[in-house]
C-alpha cells in the first residue's frame, strides 16, 4: 500500500468515526476502569499521625515506638 | 488484618506508641470482564515493624508478615529489650550485644509457637529451604512476580489434602512466612544492627526492602520488569 493510499484511508476512518458512521466501534470503546480503593479503619490500634509524633509520645510515656511500614496505605481497603 | 486482632491491638495500644508509614503505593490488579463484572486484587505489599526508642533509634525489626501469636510474642520480647536498654549506661553497646547474641543462636533452636502440626511445619520448612536456595526473588506474601507468572504459591502446603479449606491454607502460608522471617530475614537484621551505630527507620528503609524483603523501592516495577516484558511483543511500545 502506498503512502498516499494509507493517508487517504486514515483520513477517511477518522472522519467516519468522528461522524458516527461506525457506531458499533464507538460503543465498544469503553473507558478504562480504575481500582476503587475505599478508606477503611486501620485495625483497632490507636495510631499516631506519624513517626515523629510517636517519638514525642514515647518521651512522655516511656513506652517504645512501634513503627509499621508497608506498601500502600494501611487505611485503604487494598493494601 | 493483624491489627484487627483484639489481643494484638490491645497489647500494642497498652505498651507501645504506634505509627505507620507507606513506603510507596501497592501494586493493584484490576481485571475488567466487561459489563459490571470486575475483580480487584492487591498483590500483597511487603511489611516491616520497627521497634524504636524515643529518639527514633531502631532497636530491632520484625520483617514481613507474622502469625498473630508469634507477632505478639516477639513484641513482648522487644518490649523487654527496650526496658533493658533504657536501664543501662551504654545502650548502644547493650544493643550490639543483644544482636550478636541472637546471631549466635543456632537457627534450629529458634523457638516458634504455632498451631500447625509437626508434619505441616516440616513441609513449610522444606518450602523455606527451597526458597532460600533460589537466586530469584523470594516467595513471601505471594509477591508480584509469582502472581504475574501464575505460579502456585510455594507448592506443597497449598496442595496438601490435609488443609483443604482456604483458611487452613492461609494459616499454613502465614506460618511458612513467619518461620522464614525468623530463620532467615531476621538474621540479616541482627547482622546489620549488631555492627552499626544508631540507625533510624529512614536510614534503613531502602536497605531493608531491597536486601531483606527483596523489593527494590527504586524500581518502579519492583523487580518484576523481566517477567512483565520478557515475552510481550509490544514491550517497547508500552514503556
Amino acid at each position: 500500500m502506498t503512502v498516499k493510499r494509507r493517508l487517504t484511508l486514515a483520513v477517511f476512518l477518522s472522519v467516519a468515526i468522528g461522524a458516527g458512521l461506525f457506531p458499533l466501534l464507538r460503543s465498544q470503546a469503553r473507558p478504562a476502569t480504575s481500582a476503587t480503593n475505599v478508606k477503611v479503619k486501620p485495625g483497632d490500634v490507636t495510631w499516631h499521625s506519624d513517626f515523629a509524633v510517636a517519638c514525642e509520645a514515647s518521651k512522655q510515656s516511656g513506652k517504645p515506638v512501634l513503627f509499621f511500614q508497608l506498601l500502600g496505605e494501611l487505611d485503604d481497603e487494598f493494601c | 488484618m493483624l491489627f484487627s486482632n483484639p489481643t494484638v491491638a490491645s497489647y500494642i495500644n497498652g505498651n507501645f506508641e504506634p505509627a505507620w508509614q507507606s513506603v510507596r503505593p501497592v501494586p493493584i490488579v484490576n481485571i475488567d470482564f466487561g459489563g459490571d463484572a470486575s475483580v480487584t486484587r492487591t498483590l500483597h505489599g511487603n511489611i516491616a515493624t520497627y521497634i524504636c526508642n524515643a529518639e527514633g533509634h531502631v532497636l530491632d525489626i520484625l520483617p514481613g508478615a507474622y502469625e498473630a501469636h508469634t507477632y505478639l510474642s516477639q513484641l513482648k520480647q522487644l518490649d523487654s529489650l527496650y526496658r533493658e536498654i533504657e536501664a543501662v549506661d551504654n545502650p548502644l553497646e547493650q544493643l550490639s550485644k543483644y544482636h550478636a547474641g541472637q546471631l549466635a543462636v543456632p537457627r534450629e533452636a529458634v523457638p516458634l509457637r504455632t498451631s500447625l502440626t509437626q508434619q505441616q511445619i516440616e513441609r513449610a520448612q522444606q518450602a523455606v529451604n527451597r526458597l532460600a536456595d533460589s537466586s530469584k526473588v523470594v516467595i513471601i506474601e505471594k509477591p508480584v512476580e509469582l502472581v504475574l507468572r501464575g505460579e502456585p504459591d510455594s507448592g506443597d502446603i497449598e496442595k496438601s489434602h490435609n488443609s483443604p479449606d482456604l483458611n487452613s491454607r492461609l494459616q499454613a502460608s502465614l506460618a511458612r512466612d513467619t518461620r522464614y522471617n525468623e530463620l532467615h530475614r531476621r538474621r540479616q537484621i541482627h547482622q546489620q544492627l549488631a555492627t552499626a551505630n544508631w540507625l533510624t527507620p529512614q536510614l534503613l528503609t531502602k536497605w531493608l526492602y531491597r536486601e531483606v524483603l527483596n523489593t527494590d523501592l527504586d524500581d518502579p516495577y519492583l523487580g518484576t520488569r523481566e517477567v512483565l516484558f520478557s515475552d510481550y511483543p509490544f514491550a517497547d511500545d508500552g514503556r
